[in-house]
Parts: structure tokens; C-alpha cells; sequence
């Protein structure tokens, strides 16, 4: 039976050990959210151009990422890298993998924020003389970057979930605090409950900020007309 | 919305019913069939062996005998459940599993949720270490800040835990990656089952060298492992099962067991090396 006071009574009892989880769990989605956007907007660019073998090489990255799961992927990485040679902390192993991941996404998310730049802005930015990469940089990028912040953002809520496969590799994170509090206390329902609410207030109060920063973006879109 | 949620309150009620009934022993001869929790990672106590002669892959390990020779003993087909180490005790307390048989240490927490027969088998506690590692680190004062890994939920990471208050502690589900985490240095000790340690020093002999090592471990091991059953009216069948537990001890049954398993899963290693 599920016992809800218990899970209470865990909850707050137990509150440091899975603040050290959400402690983890945040600066997981804080970098992944960052390098990740970093990795998709190269790759989304690289994307673009004219050069066909890297773009094609970025097209077989993103749909393999897209077509395989985050476990596999995370699996792959934190145990295939220290495999052939690069030993580096557990924690930073994690990090490329959430990142290589995410990035693949990003870029989805970045094409689409390129694509709807109208094609007035590049016909503009050539009839002023403008070179591609300047074209890139100084118009596209910029309206880009503003359409897809959203998606970023969203993006950030996802790792947040997602982040949790990474139990499976002993990454402290809320997850794993969750498991390791049941495997001794022997009460799973209760306790993943407990991490379940807590996945939820972070992940709804996320949602909540960022929709005051999308009503905020769209502002400055009017004042700016 | 108030009918689903009486129905709900029904349903819930049923089982509770349904999981607090009559005579253990008698409600599994009514079912005609056992169905045995463990989590099959743990040579030469349960583990996948693909059998040479079939080609077939069986599931082996002195645990799985005894499983077997339970349901011989009670007249009842036997199924294994192979599951998460962690998550066995509670599977077995919401009634998926109608046994544990899986190297379960009887420990006094582990009393408070469940029954234990009498105790079948002990094994001695170690810490595995590379043995680069096995030079330098030598006392529980020397593992402070390390990082030692152990098996989730398990008696090794009670004794992570009590032990080495001091130093990081690692757990994983799986001991196959807590053996890969050891090999590749992501983990400074192993907290294991000698029996267990031996089987890994053997299988990454060809990578690396791997000792027990001079930190003491120490624990309780009057106790030793046992099969676990569910709280609740289940003497007639703790006594069946203490009964024949006492049999094939004292004929030397069980005995032959571990040293058949042992043997298993060294050719196991043979052939996975390949």
C-alpha cells in the first residue's frame, strides 16, 4: 500500500539527502543547457553551409543521436571513454554525454530558429554588401538565437527529467539519492513519490519563469516594431 | 470522480486482503508453483551460464540450486525472477515474488520488513582493490576521501556506510560495472563476497591485477545469507524450509553445490575471454 505519511515523514526527514540530489541534478541541466546550445548552434550552422561533407557528417550526428536512446548513449560515453584512454572524473563523462545529446536537439531546435528568419533579412544583408559569414552572424544569428531561447529554455526542463538515466551510473543526483534512501529504507513507492513531487516543483516553477521570460521577449518584439 | 475513487478504495482493499491470507505453505501449494526473486549478476552464487553440451542459457549458481531443490522438496514448479538487487525486498513484500533466494544477508533492518529461514551459506566480506592501490592503501584511515564502491542496498554498502563514514561511497546496481568501475579507476575499493571477488579477479587477470586488500573489513557474520518469505503466517513454511536446509547441509548436498557452481562459472569466464 502506498503509505503517504511515510513518504512524508522520508521526505522531510531524509530533505538534505535529496537537496544534495537536486543540487546535483541542477548543475547538470545548467551546463548541458549551456554547452549543449553551444554544440547545436555550431552544429546547426555547419548545417548550412556550403561545404557538403561536413554537413552531411553533422546530418548522420543528429540523427543518430535523435534515433538512439539517452541511456545507450550515456552508457556508451561514461564506460567507452575511460575504455580508450580518457580517464576523466565521472561527473565530466556525464556532462559530455548529456551534452552531445542535448546538442543534437538544440540543433533541430536552432535550424528551425534559422529557417524562420524571413528571407527578406538575407536579401538585405546582401544588398548591403554583406559577406555569408557576416550575413550569419550580424542577421540571421541574432533573430535566431531570439525565436529559439524559448526552446532553449524548455530544452533546460527536459535535461532536468532526462538527467535522471544517469543513476544507472552512479551519479549522485536526485534520482540515484532517491534509489539508494529505498534501497535501505525498503519503502520504493514512497520515496520515488518523494522525488517525483520534487522533479515536479522544479520543473513547474521552470516552466513558470520561462513563461515570464517568453510574455518578456515578446515585448520588446512590439516595442520594437 | 467520487464512484472511481470509492472503486479505487476497493480495489485496494481486495489486496491487501489477497496479500495477507491464510498459510504461506498452503497458499503456494494452492498455486502449485514458486516464484523465486534474485538478481542473477552475482557468481558463483546466481548467474547466466550458457550451457557448452545445449548451446541453451541456463540460469546457475548454488543459490539456483537450492531454489530448485526447494520446489523438489515442496513439489512445486519453480520460477526465477531476475531483478534489480535493490528492489528485491520490495518486490517480494508487494507479492511478486513469493521467495528470495539471492545471497541475501540477514541483517536486522532487513528483519523489521521480512522473515528469514535459518542461514544456508556465509561469505567472507572483502575489498577488492587494483594492485597499484593495494600498496598505498592499506587501513580505513588510508580511504578517507576514496571513493569505494558496493552493490545497492546490500550488506557491503551497510558496511560502506558504518565502516567508512570518510570516504565517498559509490553504489551501483549491477556488480558486472561495479567490476568495469574497479578495472577503470573510477572507484578506488570494491566491498564484495571473496567468493564474489574471485571470480572478477579472474576475469580482468588479462587487464589488470586485482588483491584483496589489508583494509580491514569488518562485520558480523554469525548471521550469513538466508532465504527471505514474506512476514505474516508463513512457520509451516520457514519450517520446511529450515528443515531441508539443515538436510542437504549435513549430507554434504549444498557443499557440492557451491563447488559444482564454482567450477561453472570459472568456465564461464573461459569462454566469455574468448
Amino acid at each position: 500500500m502506498i503509505d503517504f505519511a511515510k513518504a512524508w515523514s522520508i521526505l522531510t526527514g531524509k530533505f538534505g539527502t535529496f537537496m544534495e540530489g537536486v543540487g546535483v541534478t541542477l548543475q547538470l541541466a545548467v551546463l548541458t543547457v549551456v554547452l549543449g546550445s553551444l554544440l547545436g548552434l555550431v552544429v546547426a550552422v555547419f548545417r548550412r553551409t556550403r561545404f557538403w561533407p561536413l554537413r552531411i557528417l553533422m546530418n548522420i550526428y543528429v540523427a543518430f543521436i535523435r534515433g538512439t536512446p539517452l541511456l545507450v548513449q550515456v552508457l556508451i560515453i561514461v564506460y567507452g571513454l575511460p575504455q580508450i584512454g580518457f580517464r576523466l572524473p565521472r561527473m565530466t563523462l556525464c556532462v559530455i554525454a548529456l551534452v552531445i545529446n542535448s546538442g543534437a536537439y538544440m540543433a533541430e531546435l536552432i535550424r528551425a530558429g534559422l529557417q524562420s528568419v524571413d528571407r527578406g533579412q538575407t536579401e538585405a544583408a546582401d544588398s548591403l554588401g554583406m559577406s555569408a559569414s557576416q550575413r550569419m552572424l550580424y542577421v540571421i544569428l541574432p533573430q535566431a538565437i531570439k525565436v529559439t531561447l524559448p526552446a532553449a529554455g524548455n530544452e533546460f526542463i527536459v535535461i532536468i527529467k532526462e538527467s535522471s538515466v544517469l543513476y544507472a551510473v552512479g551519479v549522485y543526483e536526485l534520482t540515484y539519492q532517491a534509489y539508494k534512501l529505498a534501497s535501505v529504507n525498503y519503502r520504493y513507492i514512497e520515496t520515488l513519490l518523494d522525488a517525483a513531487l520534487i522533479y515536479f516543483v522544479l520543473t513547474y516553477v521552470m516552466t513558470k519563469l520561462l513563461g515570464l521570460l517568453e510574455r518578456r521577449l515578446r515585448r520588446s518584439e512590439k516595442t520594437s516594431e | 470522480m467520487k464512484r472511481i475513487l470509492a472503486l479505487a478504495l476497493a480495489c485496494l482493499m481486495m489486496l491487501a486482503c489477497v496479500s495477507a491470507s491464510a498459510d504461506a505453505l498452503s497458499d503456494l501449494q494452492a498455486k502449485g508453483k514458486i516464484r523465486v526473486g534474485a538478481n542473477i549478476a552475482f557468481p558463483p552464487y546466481e548467474f547466466y551460464y550458457l550451457n557448452p553440451e545445449t548451446g541453451e542459457e541456463e540460469i546457475c549458481g548454488f543459490d539456483m540450486k537450492l531454489a530448485y531443490g526447494v520446489g523438489e522438496e515442496l513439489g512445486l514448479e519453480v520460477e526465477i525472477v531476475d531483478q534489480a538487487f535493490s528492489g528485491l525486498i520490495t518486490a517480494l513484500n508487494v507479492g511478486d515474488v513469493d521467495m528470495l533466494i539471492s545471497g541475501l544477508a540477514v541483517k536486522p533492518e532487513r528483519l523489521e520488513v521480512v522473515d528469514f529461514s535459518i542461514p544456508y551459506f556465509a561469505g567472507e566480506q572483502i575489498m577488492l582493490m587494483t594492485k597499484e592501490n593495494a600498496e598505498q592503501l592499506k587501513t580505513v584511515e588510508d580511504m578517507k576521501g576514496k571513493r569505494i564502491g558496493a552493490q545497492m542496498g546490500s550488506l557491503q554498502a551497510q558496511i560502506l556506510e558504518e565502516q567508512f563514514p570518510d570516504s565517498e561511497g559509490y553504489l551501483i546496481d549491477n556488480p558486472n560495472v561495479l567490476a568495469l568501475d574497479l578495472v577503470q579507476g573510477n572507484i578506488d575499493g570494491w566491498l564484495i563476497t571473496d567468493l564474489v571477488a574471485k571470480q572478477y579477479m579472474a576475469v580482468y587477470a588479462d587487464q589488470v591485477e586485482l588483491v584483496i586488500c589489508d583494509v580491514p573489513v569488518v562485520y558480523d557474520n554469525s548471521a550469513g545469507i538466508a532465504i527471505a518469505v514474506q512476514k505474516g503466517d508463513n512457520a509451516t513454511l520457514l519450517d520446511a524450509l529450515n528443515a531441508y536446509i539443515t538436510r542437504i547441509k549435513e549430507d554434504g548436498t549444498f557443499d557440492s553445490w557451491v563447488d559444482e557452481a564454482a567450477a561453472q562459472s570459472a568456465t564461464l569466464l573461459d569462454t566469455s575471454a574468448e
